[in-house]
């Protein structure tokens, strides 16, 4: 089984200098003590992250949510179809932050502090084009501006069509 | 005065002058019945009582007549009374959106088919309101549904439409002023429960024909949004018309508001009158009068609530914009504050950590000093005992020299004297053949005389100086032990200084941080008390003011309410008049006259409104501006008070700054007192061992010179001796053959030289004629006779007292004397007499010659009496030694007939005399050895073992004479035992030097030569000790033994001074066993710890004693990772008293690193911070130090305490232009608060850590920052790069200055903003990693 799922950073106190890491039901069930993180949310800024979950192990990997989504969810599609590896920056140093790497039929998931996973490839797809699709419909109901939105919808459109031409 | 202490203001005063303000206001705006003085005016309200109006109803409109039933458009029932409630907040609230016609009220709202809404509360009235159907006996009223169909109606009761229950929104409690509002429905309500400020002006209409138009009025009554109080108003009631309730701070609307609407103003009638005319064509003219006059009356009133619920809203507005302004500058003050508490400690612990690290420094500069000066004094007195010690064996060469070459020098003379002679008297064979045969014969032996003495005065010289420049190298031994045990005392007094000074400062810094800090606290609860009291003291402020506002409000309202009660009373009445005079010029003239008396009225109606909406207006300014000036005086005041205690704490700070530098000041100069003292003891000390040593030298030197100087006069005068006994001998030669041949020689001679030589001989033979014929003269003459008996008398007498010879001297010397006198009276005659020919002069020559002739006659009789004397001597020695050949070896060897003699006597046997100055050779050598050592035979004995006299005789001086010599042989058994000794110690000298170390006991120093291992070991420990074998010897003893001396010495490397020296800083030898008890009896591993320790024994036992479990190998370990920085050691342990976790840090910091933990840890500490928060750069650095120095240094890049939010400045010129575009969008927005709080160190924000963070060059400013993006941008425009495709990706790009930059430009709300810009690499970039970022978080947040 492989999952994919997107959380929110967000501070358990007010004073803690390390986000804690949500699923996005947590914070959409209280949105005024979240409105902060949600209006980060919307703008883009919000830190998040992503974990790949195949059997018991999951790759957690944390970066400025809107490229995350982006590059993990949406443009690694493409690459990974045709069997080319992808590998995904980290937002602000330019350091690889996740490398997915085809191999056969499957495609092996790693990074820097990250535990590796290996997942099929068309689930693996499958799930990382589900978890865009979900971060996508957030964003629609936090009421992002269409514009914002252009570069993600690009992005999973060609996933989609990527994986259509499978 | 400080904020906060004073005496509560008043909040009446500002209030009762707004009050008054106003209360002339609705003085000013009383409306007076538009038709005054007229009879009947009064009574109007019950005049028209029986009559009513039917108007047919207009579609929509809504039926707010008093006591009607209006069916709405759906049929539905809706059942109020009006004026049931005036607004008296009793009536809930809510979300009251009414669909169509559907008027809300204390009926279960029901849904109405038609298409239109209802136009929110129509209380007070049933509501058929669509069809506008009266059934009440009132007026027709016809309700509306107007456009405000979203209107949001006060409902009465019951929870409504979406909203909250019933009441909840008036009664929540805001804590500020709500205003809430009833209309005559009693409905009051607010939109969305709790503090939602609702206010619903009245929609109603009144008037006897059709109602108003409310929908519009009620869309337009619901406002929203203060969270603090609210305000509710409805209105429907035709009685009453707007409805206004203004509650008072932090009351509810419900609770105890201060009602005063439209409903409760009196009204003619006891409610509401209406336009009563029996006359249908009357009724037909007039009513459009009193329509006309009730809408606008209608809509005065509302203005006039809308006018007071507004002003009672801005009223609380401004008072919570004044209270959270308030708030903010209390929340400021007391950040500030905070802060100060914050800053003020760690300036305090700062200026802490330097004192304690000064004064450690300090002591250990001290100790540092103290072991240079006492290494310093030492190196100085042992080098001034060697400088002297050259000195002395420097004189000792001169002189030696000066004895050898002036030796040589004589010994040449000696051999001149006989040169000479052969020149004098080599005319005269048989004195040539004398001198001849003295050159051959006598003139080695006197030569060799001479070098002999000489020889032997340089030896004798070479000896003292040897012996006074040990003597003087043994006294600087003996000083520099002595300065060697000065340095322990000055140790411990350092030590104690230091401590005394670091205690000091502790107290100090203690006493200030608990003064700060308490300070602080107090100033922080007088603060928030005062801000307690301040912000009542602003909310009671505007509670005074709100019921005047509605108090006013609702007199306005009553008396326009009256003015139109009146003009219809009067319409009624007029109405009345002219019933039955039908459509004709008279009721066109009377109706003219209503008509215009009804402008008048509604004119008036409107000076009063518009004086009412001015004076709330006025009343808002007035409020705000005392508010703002109540918050500027507490704002001021709260800027003193910080200001106040910031120079409490700056003063603080600088008061234990003082403090702690003083007392710094005065421990660092405690700590320097030893070593001052050290230093003039130790210097005096010196100059006292180097006056003596010049006293002691110069004696010696002087000694020396003289010794010389007498052994060089000696052999002038064997040199002189000689000469005379060549003379003598070749003159007594000359005089034996010289008859008849001398003058016939001479007679040549003067027959060559003419007149002058022939003067000489005439003036030496008249001198002999003279003297002839002086004598002469004497014997012939009676006087003469006399002359010679006296002098015979006078010579007898004296050859009877003295001897011939003694007056045969007298004789010649004086004869010699006056001889001399007078050749060299006549030669100066000859010389100096003018006039005198050559002959004369000649003469003059001659009877000097005479003279000299007389003289040198005298002399050599003296010599011819010597001499025989000699030869008496030598015979005399013939017989003694049983020979000529006897004789003269003996005399050879030793030089003179005497010393033969002296030495036959000495040995008492002639043959043992012969045999030892045969053996010897030298004179002065058998008088020492007989001196020293008395018998001949065991001297002679003694130089067999030997090998020489000379050796022996070294031997004996050196050892201190022929006792010590016994002494010694005896000790070492016998001679052979005393020479092996001797070679092993290096000399007799040593041996000698080592025996006086030990009290000139010979057993003694037999005894220790065994116990250390034979003379080479002696001499190597006892040389290593400052040659000294009594400490030697003392420490043999002290360390328990020979065996166990030699144990420990062997461990340290066959050194007895390391031991001498390990003992010595172990505290003495009791502390010594003590360390070795503690460690295992390994003396090297002893020396290694106080080594490490920085030789401080105490610190090195407290350290054993506070090792806890760890064993003394991980304590080696320890004290190897400390690395001898104990200065360092010292403020570690201050924090980490656990030395197992302190060798772990130690470890982890890597080696060498001792002096930057524990700079570390005072950082930590200084901070606030326990020192554990260190642990994660130790983690991190794993024992490298370089990688733990590179940490530290990265830590201090940082601000501490982190920097506060960065502003998002400055904007970056291209962007505030929007100079670039990507397609035909501008970028517009940029992020540079979170470029600087992720990316510079200065902004750097700990919250926000990344696995990556890449910082900007160190220094780098945000000015910097925006620079770099805007020649970012410039780059990516050049490239081309800035297009669609490109938008939300990460574009890498080189800046001008080499870095190479990361860049996203994305749509942020549909605008082009920077989203990311970060230096990637370049010169001066570096990366932080995750880890990396929380050791440094650890250090400046506290976060473990």
């Amino acid at each position: 089984m492989t999952d994919v799922r997107f959380l929110l950073g967000i501070r358990a106190q007010p004073d803690d200098d390390d986000l804690t890491f949500v699923a996005p039901e947590v914070v959409l069930a209280d949105r005024d003590a979240h409105a902060a993180t949600l209006s980060d949310v919307v703008a883009g800024y919000a830190g998040g992250a992503l974990e790949l979950t195949v059997g018991h192990d999951t790759a957690h990997v944390e970066d400025t949510l809107r490229y995350l989504v982006l590059g993990v969810c949406f443009q690694s599609v493409p690459p990974l179809l045709r069997g080319e590896e992808f590998v995904h920056d980290y937002t602000e140093s330019g350091f690889p932050a996740l490398v997915l790497r085809p191999r056969g039929d499957l495609v092996e998931v790693s990074g820097r502090e990250v535990v590796p996973v290996s997942s099929p490839r068309d689930t693996l797809v499958a799930a990382l084009l589900a978890c865009g699709e979900r971060y996508l419909a957030l964003l629609r109901d936090l009421g992002a501006h269409p514009d914002d939105l252009r570069l993600l919808t690009d992005a999973a459109d060609e996933a989609r069509a990527a994986q259509r031409n499978v | 005065m400080r904020p906060g202490t004073g005496p509560p203001r008043r909040p009446g005063v500002g209030s009762l002058r707004l009050v008054a303000g106003l209360q002339r206001a609705a003085g000013n705006a009383a409306v007076s019945a538009w038709v005054r003085g007229r009879p009947g005016a009064a009574a109007a309200g019950t005049a028209h009582a029986q009559r009513s109006v039917e108007a047919p109803p207009r579609p929509g409109a809504t039926a707010l007549e008093d006591g009607a039933t209006v069916d709405g458009a759906t049929g539905a029932d809706r059942t109020a009374t009006a004026g049931a409630t005036t607004g008296s907040g009793s009536a809930g609230s809510g979300d009251a959106s009414a669909p169509a016609g559907g008027a809300v009220d204390a009926a279960p709202r029901e849904q109405a088919p038609s298409t239109s809404s209802a136009t929110g509360a129509r209380t007070g009235a049933p509501a058929p309101a669509a069809d506008g159907q009266v059934t009440a006996g009132g007026p027709v009223t016809a309700a509306e549904t107007g456009p405000a169909a979203e209107a949001r109606a006060a409902t009465q009761a019951g929870p409504s439409d979406g909203g909250a229950p019933a009441g909840a929104a008036a009664a929540t409690g805001a804590p500020t002023p709500a205003t809430a509002a009833a209309g005559g429905g009693g409905a009051g309500g607010a939109d969305g429960g709790g503090g939602a400020a609702v206010m619903a002006t009245a929609p109603a209409a009144t008037g006897p024909t059709t109602g108003s138009t409310a929908g519009p009025a009620a869309g337009a009554a619901t406002t929203s949004g203060a969270p603090a109080g609210g305000s509710a108003a409805a209105g429907g009631a035709p009685a009453g018309g707007a409805a206004a309730a203004v509650a008072p701070p932090g009351g509810a609307g419900a609770a105890g508001a201060t009602v005063a609407t439209a409903d409760q103003a009196p009204a003619p009638g006891g409610t509401t009158s209406t336009l009563v005319v029996g006359d249908a064509a009357v009724a037909a003219r007039l009513g459009p009068i009193d329509e006309q006059l009730a809408a606008a009356t209608l809509a005065r009133r509302q203005r006039v609530a809308t006018a007071a619920t507004a002003q009672a809203a801005a009223v609380s507005a401004l008072v919570e914009q004044q209270v959270a302004a308030l708030e903010g500058e209390y929340d400021q003050a007391d950040a500030r504050l905070r802060d100060l508490a914050t800053q003020t400690v760690a300036r305090i612990r700062q200026d802490e950590r330097e004192s304690v690290a000064r004064l450690v420094q300090g002591a250990v500069d001290e100790s540092g000093r103290v072991e240079r000066i006492v290494t310093d004094r030492r190196t100085e007195v042992l080098g001034v005992a060697n400088e002297r010690g050259q000195t002395a064996r420097a004189a000792g060469e001169t002189e030696a020299a000066r004895a050898v070459d002036g030796a040589e020098q004589r010994a040449a003379r000696a051999a001149e004297v006989v040169t000479a002679a052969r020149g004098t008297y080599g005319d005269n064979e048989g004195s040539r053949e004398f001198v001849e045969k003295v050159g051959r014969e006598q003139l080695p032996g006197v030569q060799s005389k001479i070098r002999r003495s000489g020889t032997e005065a340089a030896a004798g010289a070479r000896g003292k100086a040897s012996e006074a420049a040990s003597h003087v190298a043994s006294e600087a031994q003996d000083v520099a032990a002595e300065l060697r045990g000065l340095a322990p005392d000055a140790h411990g007094a350092i030590r104690g200084s230091r401590d005394e000074g670091v205690r000091a400062v502790h107290e100090a810094a203690d006493a200030a941080v608990h003064q700060i800090t308490q300070a602080v606290a107090t100033s922080r609860a007088q603060l928030a008390a005062d801000r307690r009291a301040k912000v009542a003291d602003l909310r009671s402020t505007a509670a005074a003011v709100l019921p005047v506002l509605s108090d006013q409000a609702a007199a306005v309202d009553g008396r326009l309410a009256t003015g139109l009660e009146q003009n219809r009373a009067e319409l009624s009445w007029l109405g009345g008049q002219l019933e039955g005079f039908g459509e004709g010029e008279v009721l066109d003239e009377v109706v003219t006259e209503a008509a215009t008396r009804t402008t008048q009225a509604d004119a008036q109606h409107e000076q009063a409104v518009v004086e009412v909406e001015g004076a709330f207006a006025q009343v808002g300014t007035d409020l705000g501006s005392q508010l703002a000036a109540l918050v500027a005086q507490v704002v001021g005041g709260l800027g003193q008070l910080v200001s106040t205690m910031t120079t409490t704490a700056d003063d603080l700070v600088v008061e234990t700054s003082s403090q702690t530098t003083h007392a710094a000041d005065e421990g660092t100069t405690q700590e320097c007192a030893p070593g001052d003292d050290l230093d003039e003891v130790t210097g005096e000390a010196v100059e006292q061992a180097r006056s003596t040593w010049d006293e002691q030298i110069s004696e010696t030197t002087s000694t020396l010179t003289d010794d010389v100087t007498g052994v060089l006069t000696e052999q002038d005068q064997q040199v002189d001796d000689f000469r005379q006994e060549v003379d003598d001998g070749a003159r007594e030669a000359r005089v034996e053959e010289s008859d008849g041949g001398w003058l016939s020689s001479l007679g040549n001679a003067l027959s060559s030289i003419g007149s002058f030589v022939l003067g000489v001989f005439e003036g030496f033979f008249m001198a002999i004629g003279d003297l002839f014929v002086g004598l002469w003269n004497l014997v012939t003459t009676g006087l003469g006779w006399i002359i010679i008996a006296v002098v015979a008398i006078v010579v007898t007498i004296a050859v009877l007292v003295f001897g011939w010879a003694a007056v045969l001297v007298a004789l010649a010397v004086i004869g010699a004397v006056i001889g001399l006198s007078m050749a060299a009276y006549h030669v100066y005659l000859a010389i100096t007499q003018p006039n005198l020919s050559p002959r004369e002069r000649g003469r003059l020559v001659g009877r000097a010659l005479f003279d000299v002739a007389m003289v040198a006659l005298s002399i050599a009789e003296l010599r011819a009496l010597g001499a025989l004397a000699q030869v008496a001597k030598f015979r005399q020695l013939m017989v003694l030694l049983g020979g000529f050949d006897e004789a003269l070896t003996a005399v050879r060897l030793l030089g003179s007939i005497e010393r033969v003699l002296l030495v036959v006597d000495r040995v008492g046997d002639v043959a043992l005399a012969m045999r030892l100055i045969r053996t010897v050779g030298r004179f002065e050598t058998i008088v020492r050895l007989l001196d020293e050592l008395g018998d001949a035979g065991r001297i002679l004995q003694l130089i067999e073992d030997v090998g020489s006299a000379a050796r022996l005789l070294a031997l004996v001086d050196d050892l201190g004479g022929g006792a010590r010599f016994t002494a010694y042989v005896d000790g070492f058994g016998g001679i052979q035992g005393l020479l092996t000794a001797t070679a092993g110690v290096g000399g007799a000298r040593n041996l000698a030097r080592f025996a006086g170390q030990l009290g000139d006991d010979v057993p003694r120093l037999v005894q220790l030569m065994q116990d250390v291992g034979g003379p080479q070991a002696l001499a190597r420990y006892a040389g290593q000790l400052g040659d000294d074998a009594a400490r030697l010897s003392a420490l043999v003893t002290e360390v328990g033994g020979p065996a166990t001396f030699l144990r420990y010495v062997q461990a340290l490397g066959n050194d007895a001074n390391r031991l001498r020296l390990v003992i010595d800083r172990a505290g003495g030898i009791g502390d010594f066993r003590a360390f070795l008890a503690h460690i295992g009896d390994d003396v090297a591993r002893l020396e290694t710890f106080l080594a490490r320790t920085g030789n401080d024994a105490h610190l090195l036992m407290d350290l054993l004693t506070a090792r806890g479990a760890m064993t003394i190998d991980e304590f080696a370990v320890f004290l190897e990772r400390v690395g001898g920085d104990t200065a360092a050691l010292a403020r570690m342990r201050t924090h980490v008293p656990d030395l197992a976790r302190l060798s772990e840090w130690l470890r982890l910091a890597g080696q060498g690193n001792a002096g930057a933990l524990a700079d570390l840890i005072d950082l930590a500490v200084a901070r606030g911070f326990p020192p554990e928060r260190v642990e994660r750069i130790l983690t991190l650095s794993n024992g490298s130090p370089a990688e733990f120095q590179r940490l530290v240094t990265a830590l201090r890049r940082f601000t501490f305490p982190q920097a506060a939010a960065a502003p998002n400045a400055p904007v970056p010129a291209s962007i505030a232009a929007g100079r670039f575009f990507v397609g035909a969008a501008r970028i517009v927005m940029h992020r540079m608060g979170h470029y600087l709080e992720r990316h510079v160190d200065t902004f750097f924000r700990f919250n926000d850590i990344n696995l990556d963070n890449t910082q900007w060059p160190a220094g780098t400013t945000p000015a910097d920052v925006a620079q770099h993006l805007d020649d970012a941008l410039a780059v990516l425009d050049a490239q081309g790069r800035l297009v669609g495709r490109n938008l939300g990706q990460e574009l890498r790009l080189f800046l001008p200055n080499g870095i190479e930059v990361g860049i996203r430009i994305d749509s942020v709300g549909g605008n082009l903003s920077v989203t990311s810009f970060f230096p990637r690499s370049g010169p001066g970039v570096v990366n932080f990693v995750r880890d990396e970022m929380r050791a440094f978080r650890a250090l400046i947040t506290g976060t473990p």
